[in-house]
């Protein structure tokens, strides 16, 4: 037997088990192209992709959460397969297992999450004084949207939780705090002495901020005797200065960056809602829009405003814009502090109809009415529409089951994965 | 290890024999011992000087330069007893030993590959291990690999989803050893691991598998591993088992060439429930006759469609395949073509279009596969093989399943009363039928598997050997609607058109080196020591376009559209490990293995470096001992038993916490994607095997037992953290156990066996019981996300994919489960009675709402579960699945066998396609019976004109019928809905005729036959669905891991399973 043959397989062995050790390490260590880790966060040129993140998850987050809020109010009306829509449309808001709702939840908690996360980054690198400026202003700005829109669609929330590490809930009692929050962002990022393409947004969600807060008491719990408010004009007042005649401000989707609105998929794509018969007249089968319908209730004609947003809404297929802040609410902000304060209501009305070339107010109608008509079609599908069913007392024909002052619940995947959430 | 290595190989070297230099011949030939038929590729060998050789065309051997003197020759055959003589062998002489040979119902001698490191007898493993003999099924009606494994073998069980054209099968081998990762087996070519994959990125339904590209008339032979105990040196992979395919080789011999032909004739079966429909309204009743030709049709009337039949044709298919092989005692050869078309039973062409507009879908599968094969022998102890494979497939296929686009789905969605010019069939909402027709779905697939393999044997006692492979695939996935493809005018998705593909680049490289020594230490002890190491490289890299509104008709690429979108993305696992093993016989009687795999693993977390996979085994074959006496007719006897484990690593970049890019108006930036988890490490299935093998009647009867017992240790657990932290998606833990167990069972008996006649049965049965025991703490996972529909559910105590739903209030005697009058408690007949009396056809509308019908409340409110949802409903995996038949030889040359499968016992199957359409206020409701209760709920009954006459008691009746029956879906989800599913199949029959020898060789063929054959020629089954074996995920079809692993049984809107008729003629010469 020829030595160099025993000596082989020792040697192979030794050759396998070093082929194992040797190239471990290198070759174990593959490349993930696709992601960035989270130490690329701490790179300060990650600042604009951070607030340009935010931008987009906060669009996304609306567009999903206000798809089931839509539906539970008389704007939006079920039309196809998908029965939680249903539930959503006869009333049933508070089912924290409706598939739609829940859908919606994580994008709300990821886009609340990345906004105080990404604050806190930012603030850091304004710290160092490597921050920049206008990015820091842009996450205060969409920090302030989340909370004003959480506490202007939820009955309790999560804040405060960071990846593993749960919260509680913030209470159903305590939720006007999360309006306090916003107008904290805001005025921080006022302070940095933004730019007008900011600021003027800036002044208008102030306006909103304040007034809405004092909404919120009106529907926590409902007070339908006394529902109208005086809040915000002064904020109003200013940004309306600073604003052009018909200014808005919205999260923009759209396919050149493939950020789409889920709401108006599911009205224009999927059909599987669509606009309620009190606003238009849908097609034979029913699940399009055939015309806008509703008339202004002085001229009687098809109001303007709804007719050019319902039309660009349909047109824009998926990637229909989510108007945010407007010189119209700022009118009708005025207008029902006028109205609350026995001030000039006409005034404050008359300039908003004049926006749509209508017949000036003066006592055709009653005020009230004609102010909660104003609001309906001036804020159409902004999210707004259900705390003002709820004060002025009235119902969608397509609630069974509605309890006044319901609003969207702490949702099950939340609840199943927060030991701090109760069932 | 390396320590022990130099003096275990230096003591067996010195234990070898010396070689004797006087020599002589040995020659003869092998015969059955009933039919006298010669045996080919019988294997004759002196196992004490592991010399041998093998019978060739004509059952005859030779055995060249054997040492003078007395020798003990052993004589093996796959499906023989073995047999052994003595001889004595003078120098110079060619001695002559003919030997005849029973058959054998019990195979202890096959040898084997897969698992075990080297070729090794059964006898010699303690853990089970499975093996297809791919040409016992050469009659059988086969198309597609999936077919060589459907119900073979038990605890295999292969799902085939659906019916559609080129639509593929998922395969499960005891149940699922993960609750997060794939539980498809690994498939490995030759030694190559292989792409088990499957799917059609756009479709749930109609997905093809990865496994069919393989050509199965290439296939020798196919060896199972089910599970940790076996797969042990397959380490951080293997945990549901390992399958093994083994392409033909070519045998020393002339050019040796076959050809097959086979033609297919393939249908629909009739399960569909019609759509019924009636008028509400003297309108709508005119646009029916109309439409429906049926004249003086009133309102309240029934009227029947077939919507879903009317799209059904006659599919036809044929395969043409031929090989050649051979080879001189240096080199041999094999390579084999073969081409298969296919235009399914899915037709279409009856509708009745717009003028001028035609369907533009179709059920096609077209597929072009060669595989060749070379082995080369420079020298006794030297072999080098190349093996190759390529395939080329395409297939066309429609939307279906659980997708509102889908050509069937919108089919049954049809309600007749709303028909109208441009909705032929009156559905409901998304579009026409026609139009879903004009949506394609196509796949094109190219892909290649190659391996280049060495094997030396430098010394008597070692062998080395390597191999070295590629499996390559690029696999084209496109979706198209054209401009204009919504042609009734009717859907609002898309108008102008859109065009999605994917193409997948899927690399798997494998290297595998090993060496054997092995040893007979004493006259009694022997001993098989390998080592080895063996890793993989996947690669997987997906790029992905869509393009959404074409300028005009026409255009066809992404590029042309107004709003395009690209993603791609790139992901890579690499593998290594080195094992060990050693194994020890005595007497060939008794055998021990025991050795182990440690392995590193790129998709391991940062805090955790390998892992170390033990197994042990052993056999023990009393009656091949000296000391064994028969008992009774147990003419055969083996027992063994294994423990071993073996992995599943994580996903490749599990591990790691990363951000995603999301755009907006502002720019490009990012968004948190995965939480991540340096800890991660792969979850580890630990087996327990235990068998018995006994033969009976000269081993005419097997009957072969196995009980396992696995649990999944660390379990990797996708676990949702709370969103309100930031991160939506969920993140795998090694936080679980996962218990599975099981019993094996298969008989198989040569009943008779003439030359003219035999009879040949088998049976297998397979139970399987599986629980997640331990969830970590983490909360129930619902499979398909919040969907409502989907009820399968990941919970602590139950099976996986156990389903939960609803269930109805008990309540007394004479009262219903509804509160119709709001009086907050149910109501009695009496109460009933007069409301439903009182009620008018413009007001009498069936109840589902949760204040209207009552549910019964949470059964357990201290589970992990809440809420009135959470009724056990049943799981969809059954307690025993199996299979049975036989065949029957009769006159000579006609030869008829058969397959039956079956599946029973707490087998529950989600009847999602019936719940939509018994219950569903908008889309559904037109079944024959639920059409009908709501016909009579709305009218209490019509006289002869159709006038509703307002009874109250058919009312109460049709509202009976409606809680127990119909009624369904969110917020009643599960209701009416969970069926039972248990069902025996008719797979395969076929009758062959194999022309006389004689006759053939008239006309210069070696043989020619001819068979006809059926597949899915009937079920008998509980279920009251279209067909329990569909599914709405398919094979990998869309959606998580999670929905590919326990979305199970959930049948909705798919295409029922065809019937399949096969005449073939195959010819060799």
């Amino acid at each position: 037997m020829n030595r160099w043959k025993i000596a082989l397989t020792p040697l192979v062995a030794a050759l396998l088990i070093g082929v194992f050790s040797m190239t471990g390490c290198d070759i174990l260590d593959v490349e993930n192209p696709n992601n960035l880790v989270e130490d690329d966060l701490g790179n300060s040129a990650a600042q604009a992709p951070m607030a340009n993140g935010l931008e987009a998850a906060t669009t996304r987050a609306l567009s999903y959460i206000l798809a089931p809020y839509s539906v539970a109010t008389d704007e939006c009306t079920w039309v196809g397969s998908r029965d939680a829509w249903g539930q959503l449309d006869s009333g049933a808001i508070e089912f924290a297992g409706n598939e739609f709702t829940n859908q919606a939840f994580p994008f709300v908690g990821e886009a609340r999450w990345m906004s105080d996360n990404f604050k806190d980054r930012l603030e850091a690198f304004q710290a160092e004084g490597v921050v920049d400026t206008e990015s820091l202003v842009r996450v205060y700005l969409y920090n302030a949207i989340m909370y004003t829109t959480i506490a202007d669609v939820f009955d309790d929330f999560v804040i405060g939780s960071d990846r593993t590490e749960p919260s509680p809930p913030v209470g159903p009692a305590n939720m006007a705090s999360l309006y306090d929050t916003a107008l904290g962002s805001v005025n921080s990022a006022l302070a940095l002495n933004p730019d007008d393409e900011w600021r003027i947004p800036l002044l208008g969600l102030k306006a909103r901020i304040v007034y809405s807060k004092a909404v919120w008491a009106k529907v926590n719990p409902v007070d339908t005797g006394s529902p109208l408010v005086n809040a915000g004009t002064a904020e109003a007042a200013a940004a309306l200065a600073e604003m052009s005649e018909d200014y808005v401000f919205e999260l923009i989707a759209d396919g050149g960056f493939q950020l789409s609105s889920y709401m108006a998929g599911q009205i224009n794509d999927r059909l599987e809602f669509t606009f309620d018969d009190t606003w238009v007249q849908r097609n034979e089968a029913g699940n399009k829009v055939a015309e806008v319908t509703y008339p202004d209730m002085i001229d009687g004609v098809v109001h303007p405003y709804l007719k050019a947003f319902i039309d660009n809404f349909v047109d824009e297929r998926q990637y229909a814009d989510l108007p945010i802040v407007s010189a119209r609410e700022m009118h009708l902000i005025l207008a029902e502090g006028a109205l609350a304060s026995g001030g000039d209501f006409t005034t404050h009305i008359n300039n908003l109809r004049a926006l749509d070339g209508l017949t000036p107010y003066d006592g055709q109608v009653d005020a009230r009415e004609l102010l909660e008509e104003s609001r309906a079609v001036n804020l159409f599908l902004q999210g707004r529409r259900l705390a003002d069913m709820y004060r002025f007392g009235m119902t969608d024909s397509r609630w069974t089951v509605n309890v006044p002052g319901t609003f969207l619940p702490i949702t099950k995947i939340e609840i199943e994965s927060n030991p701090l959430v109760d069932g | 290890m390396k320590r022990w290595i130099l003096p275990l190989f230096a003591l067996l070297v010195l234990s070898l024999p010396l070689q004797a230099l006087a020599q002589g011949e040995i020659t003869g030939t092998v015969r059955d011992a009933n039919t006298q038929e010669a045996l080919i590729g019988a294997q004759v060998v002196i196992p004490a000087l592991t010399m041998g050789s093998v019978t060739d065309f004509d059952g005859v051997y030779t055995i060249v330069g054997v040492p003078a003197g007395t020798h003990v020759v052993e004589i093996r055959y796959i499906g023989y007893r073995t047999t052994s003589e003595t001889v004595d062998v003078a120098t110079g002489q060619t001695l002559t030993l003919d030997v005849v040979l029973d058959e054998s119902a019990i195979n202890l001698d096959e040898v084997v590959v897969t698992g075990a490191g080297g070729p090794v007898e059964k006898r010699k493993l303690g853990n089970s291990i499975a093996t297809i003999d791919a040409s016992v099924l050469e009659t059988a009606p086969i198309q597609t690999f999936s077919d060589v494994l459907q119900g073979r073998e038990p605890g295999l069980v292969g799902l085939p989803s659906g019916g559609q054209t080129g639509e593929g099968t998922r395969i499960r081998i005891r149940g699922s050893a993960s609750l997060s990762q794939s539980n498809e087996p690994i498939v490995y070519i030759d030694g190559v691991r292989a792409n088990n994959g499957g799917g059609l990125t756009f479709n749930g339904g109609g997905a093809p598998s990865r496994l069919d590209d393989i050509n199965p008339e290439s296939v020798e032979r196919v060896e199972i591993l089910k599970g940790a105990a076996a797969a042990t040196l397959y380490g951080s992979e293997a945990s549901n088992g390992v399958i093994q395919i083994f392409t033909k080789r070519g045998a020393v011999g002339p050019p040796r060439f076959t050809f097959q032909m086979t033609q297919s004739a393939i249908n629909y079966p009739s399960v569909y429930d019609e759509n019924v429909g009636f008028a509400r309204n003297a309108a709508q009743a005119d646009t029916m006759a109309r439409w429906f030709g049926v004249s003086g049709l009133q309102p309240y009337q029934l009227v029947t469609e077939t919507f879903m039949e009317d799209l059904y044709e006659t599919g036809h298919g044929q395969t043409y395949s031929a090989s050649v092989s051979g080879g001189s005692p240096g080199i041999t050869y094999f390579a084999s073509l073969r081409w298969q078309d296919e235009d399914g039973p899915f037709g279409g062409t009856d509708r009745r279009y717009a003028p001028g507009i035609t369907t533009l879908v179709e059920d096609i599968v077209k597929r072009a596969q060669a595989t060749a094969s070379l082995n080369i022998f420079p020298s006794d102890n030297l072999q080098f093989r190349v093996v190759s494979g390529y395939t080329d497939s395409y297939n066309q296929t429609m939307d279906s399943n659980n997708n509102i686009y889908g050509v069937p789905s919108l089919a049954q969605f049809s309600k007749p009363e709303l028909v109208r010019f441009n909705n032929e069939t009156g559905t409901v909402a998304f579009a026409t039928v026609n139009e879903a027709m004009q949506q394609v779905l196509e796949q094109n697939v190219r892909r290649y598997v190659g391996s280049f393999g060495a094997n030396y044997r430098p010394l008597d006692m070692l062998t080395l050997d390597a191999t070295f492979g590629v499996d390559f695939t690029s696999q084209k996935d496109t979706d198209v609607r054209g401009f204009g493809w919504n042609i009734d005018g009717f859907s609002g998705s898309t108008p102008d058109g859109r065009r999605n593909y994917r193409n997948t680049n899927n690399l798997e490289l494998t290297f595998d080196v090993k060496g054997t020594l092995s040893n007979q230490i004493t006259s009694d002890i022997e001993s098989t020591f390998l080592f080895g190491s063996q890793g993989f490289i996947s690669e997987r890299d997906i790029l992905q376009g869509n393009g959404t509104n074409f300028p005009g008709p026409g255009f066809n690429v992404t590029g042309a559209a107004e709003v395009e979108d690209v993603f791609e993305s790139f992901s890579e696992i690499v593998n290594v490990g080195v094992f060990g093993q050693e194994q020890i016989g005595f007497k060939n009687f008794l055998f021990v293995t025991f050795g182990g795999r440690l392995d590193a693993n790129s998709a391991f977390g940062s805090d955790f470096s390998t892992i170390f996979y033990p197994k042990v085994s052993a056999s023990f074959i009393p009656s091949d001992a000296g000391f064994w006496s028969p008992i009774g007719p147990i003419s055969s006897l083996r027992f063994r038993a294994a423990v071993g484990q073996s992995g599943l690593q994580p996903g490749a970049f599990d591990a790691l916490t990363t951000y995603i890019s999301l755009s907006a108006l502002g720019g490009p930036g990012v968004a948190p994607d995965n939480l991540g988890n340096p800890e991660l490490q792969p979850e580890i299935s630990t087996e327990y095997e235990f068998g018995m093998e006994t033969g009976l009647f000269r081993d005419r009867f097997a009957v072969e037992a196995t009980v396992w017992d696995r649990t999944v240790k660390d379990a990797l657990v996708a676990r949702q953290f709370p969103v309100s932290g930031g991160f939506r998606s969920t993140q795998l833990d090694n936080i679980g156990e996962l218990k599975g167990k099981g019993l094996e069972l298969s008989l198989n008996a040569l009943v008779l066996n003439t030359a003219e006649t035999s009879i040949n049965l088998f049976a297998n049965a397979a139970y399987l019981w599986e629980q997640v025991s331990d969830m970590g703490g983490a909360p129930p996972i619902k499979v398909g996300g919040s969907y409502p529909r989907y009820r399968n559910y990941l919970v602590e105590g139950y099976s996986p994919g156990t389903n939960f739903g609803a269930k109805l209030l008990d309540v007394p005697a004479g009262s219903l489960p509804v509160d119709l009058n709001g009086d907050g408690s149910p109501d009695t007949e009496a109460e009933l009675l007069a409301l439903l009396g009182a009620l008018t056809a413009d007001d009498a509308r069936l109840p589902n709402t949760t204040s209207q019908v009552l549910l019964a409340p949470d059964p357990n409110t201290d589970d992990a579960l809440s809420g009135n949802l959470t009724h056990v409903l049943g799981k969809p995996t059954p307690d025993w699945a199996g299979s049975l038949g036989g065949s029957v030889k009769f006159l000579g040359n006609f030869t008829i066998s058969t397959l039956f499968e079956y599946k029973f016992g707490n087998y529950y199957v989600n009847n999602l396609t019936g719940a939509f359409r018994q219950a569903n206020p908008v889309i559904g409701r037109n079944t024959p019976s639920s059409a009908e209760v709501e016909l009579l709920y709305i009218t209490g009954g019509t006289d002869g004109s159709g006038t509703p006459q307002n009874s109250g008691e058919v009312r109460l009746d049709a509202l009976r019928r409606w809680l127990n029956d119909e009624l369904a879906l969110s917020p009643f989800s599960g209701l009416n809905t969970i069926k039972e599913a248990d069902f025996l199949r008719w797979r395969e029959l076929s009758l062959t005729y194999n022309v006389p020898r004689d006759f053939a060789q008239r006309v210069n063929l070696r043989n020619l036959s001819f068979t006809i054959a059926g597949r899915n020629l009937a079920i008998w089954t509980k279920y009251d669905g279209v067909d329990p074996e569909l599914n709405a995920i398919g094979r990998n079809g869309s959606g998580s891991l999670l929905n590919q692993n326990f979305l199970d049984g959930v049948e909705a809107f798919g295409f029922a399973i065809p019937r399949r008729v096969v005449f073939t003629m195959r010819m060799g010469f």
